[in-house]
């Protein structure tokens, strides 16, 4: 028997990996120095250690960590479920649904509660209708969900206030939808609203991104509004009914 | 602290390493030279005994490289493995004294 065969038998029974290198190590070094001290060959040296088999029955009985098992199962559970989330993450921003990921929320959150989103909505309004929304579409690799559309009016006799938020969710992290230029124009069904009547918020954070659009000076008795999208040469319309309130 | 039952290999073992920290092939030695050759504990005996040891925290190892590159790992007794030798050094005593007692009486 050669020096690898005897080492191999005699750690064969030790199953935790970690454990089994450093015994390995630990004899292969007293295999050297038999070999150094006595002059004897590989298989002379091998046939002095003694019998491999009934070493390894004792070291396996010895070497069991339970708690190094357990943690051994613990990594590959963590290396299992962080794989099935990139293997989702990179389908579902793919597929143009990263919104289904978990954590999206979270992300949604940080994104845009940093104050600025928020701000939008805040402070008193003499009145707010709060309409239906939820169209979505794809426009050059961005996916555009128009998630909340809100009427607000802070003062007997001032205009009405339309707010836009627009949830944009891509693959392309390195290069936000630029939200401004993505917006050729907008449009009522009594009129066209000059862009100069409109601010945007947009915060960014990689595969998502949330613009809030503000719009006023726009018709009061208008009955629906519409974005009109373009990239490149390509067109795509976001309609908003004015009249249809969300469901509580 | 339940009492651990060390058979005569391992005190032999722990008695060595009580007077400096050693590595395998070294004991093996170490206990050749001073038992004049009566003692010559083959390597299936002394890995078992030395990580049983370890596995009770009678002895600690530490491995250090050597210019060889060859991965040494070297064992020192600890409190506890010396707590447990000195009563198995009470009990070899009493009883070496009674067989030698008998043995004088023959």
């Amino acid at each position: 028997m050669n020096k690898k065969d005897w080492l191999d038998t005699a750690t064969k029974k030790i199953y935790f990996r970690p454990d089994r290198k450093a015994v390995r190590r630990e004899l292969e070094a007293h295999f050297e120095d038999l070999r150094e001290a006595s002059g004897l060959e590989a298989e002379a040296a091998a046939a002095a250690m003694g019998d491999p088999e009934a070493i390894a029955e004792e070291l396996g009985r010895l070497h069991r960590p339970w708690l190094g098992y357990l943690w051994r199962l613990s990594q590959l559970m963590l290396l299992g479920a962080a794989a099935v989330y990139c293997l989702l993450l990179v389908l579902l921003v793919w597929r143009g649904r990263a919104d289904l990921l978990p954590g999206h929320q979270l992300c949604r959150y940080l994104q845009a509660d940093a104050g600025t989103m928020a701000a939008l909505y805040e402070g008193p309004a003499l009145e707010e209708r709060e309409l239906r929304t939820g169209t979505a579409f794809k426009i050059g690799g961005y996916m555009i969900c128009n998630d909340r559309a809100v009427c607000r009016r802070v003062k007997e006799g001032e205009d009405w206030h339309l707010y836009i938020d627009l949830d944009v969710t891509s693959s392309r992290w390195e290069e936000p939808l630029d939200c401004w230029n993505a917006v050729s124009g907008f449009r009522t069904d009594v009129g066209r609203v000059e862009k100069g009547s409109c601010s945007l918020v947009s915060v960014n954070w990689g595969f998502w991104q949330k613009c809030a659009f503000e719009l006023w000076d726009f018709p009061e008795d208008a009955a629906w509004v519409e974005l009109d999208f373009g990239f490149g040469e390509l067109r795509r319309t976001l309609h908003i009914d004015l009249t249809e309130e969300a469901e509580p | 602290m339940a009492k651990k039952d060390v058979a005569g290999t391992a005190m032999l073992v722990l008695a060595l390493l009580k007077q400096r920290e050693m590595y395998g092939y070294q004991i093996i030695e170490e206990l050749d030279r001073r038992s004049e050759h009566v003692f010559q504990m083959k390597e299936g005996t002394l890995y078992p005994v030395l990580h049983g040891l370890e596995k009770d925290r009678l002895v600690t190892a530490r491995e250090a490289v050597t210019e060889q590159g060859r991965t040494r790992r070297y064992y020192a007794v600890t409190e506890r493995g010396l707590r447990v030798l000195e009563e198995k050094e009470r009990e070899w005593r009493t009883f070496s004294k009674a067989v030698t007692a008998i043995l004088a009486g023959a």
